[in-house]
């Protein structure tokens, strides 16, 4: 399924590019509730997983210089895992990318197979960061 | 015949009478050759393009099963949307509906867990 970037990402988005405000690093996450993303969508929209539904999840912070360069209209970062550590009762639908010190939501993706169950120890989401311009 | 004679201007032919009937092949007025290309896009809204293009991935709209969000757009005259929870704005069922079947929903239809305040609700066309 194909991602979506709000209205506050798409806002984001355009004054990083004429330079009006400076981009930061941008946090991984999955989130738990049923939804499909929608413009009108803000970080508050999802339910994060955590350290109770999801023993040994943490959030991933993508550093700026660590992604590809881009190319051919894409851009992408390292596949990211986020491995269950004990019993879990997650249902995750999907990942959304928040910037790092303001929050705001830049965009989110509902999984096309979702949910995926996380029940136990080494359960495994895996999600590789990719964003597309055309 | 003398010399200056030769190269005397020949008096100037009368004007051709303009021809003004109906059948005449050239009109009195041309239309310009070229119309500023800005100019070319002034006019009525085209309603019967405007909802394929406004009715975009992420959308909040209302369908006759209820209201959804637009989360596929691939088809040529049809539109897949996730119905959602009236309230609580989770998703609820998948459906793909023609195009002219699917409306942009107002403010006061989003699912309130997930309805915009009214400014931002509306610089997003929901009204």
């Amino acid at each position: 399924m194909a991602l979506n970037v709000p209205d506050v990402g798409e806002n984001k988005m355009l004054e990083h590019i004429v330079n009006k405000t400076a981009p930061e690093n941008l946090v991984l996450r999955l989130f738990t509730n049923n939804i499909t993303p929608a413009d009108s969508d803000v970080a508050g929209t999802y339910t994060e997983a955590n350290t109770s539904n999801f023993p040994g999840y943490s959030a991933i912070t993508l550093i700026g210089a660590s992604w590809g360069a881009a190319s051919g209209g894409t851009i992408a970062y390292a596949q990211q895992s986020f491995v269950c550590t004990g019993v879990a009762t997650a249902d995750i639908y999907g990942y959304y990318l928040t910037q790092a010190t303001s929050g705001v939501l830049m965009w989110s993706e509902k999984d096309g197979a979702a949910p995926f169950a996380v029940r136990n120890s080494g359960d495994t989401v895996r999600v590789t960061p990719t964003l597309s311009a055309n | 015949m003398s010399w200056f004679e030769r190269f005397k201007r020949r008096p100037a032919a009368p004007p051709a009478p303009l021809d003004a009937t109906l059948s005449s092949s050239k009109p009195l007025i041309q239309p310009a050759a070229t119309l500023p290309a800005f100019e070319r896009m002034v006019g009525s809204p085209n309603v019967l393009y405007l909802p394929p293009t406004f009715l975009t991935r992420g959308k909040w709209v209302m369908t006759d099963e209820g209201v959804g969000v637009v989360n596929d757009t691939s088809g040529a005259n049809t539109l897949g949307v996730m119905l959602t929870h009236p309230e609580e704005g989770t998703d609820h069922r998948q459906v793909f509906k023609p195009v002219g079947q699917v409306r942009i929903a107002t403010l006061a239809e989003i699912p309130l867990a997930r309805r915009p305040d009214a400014d931002k609700g509306r610089a997003l066309g929901y009204v």
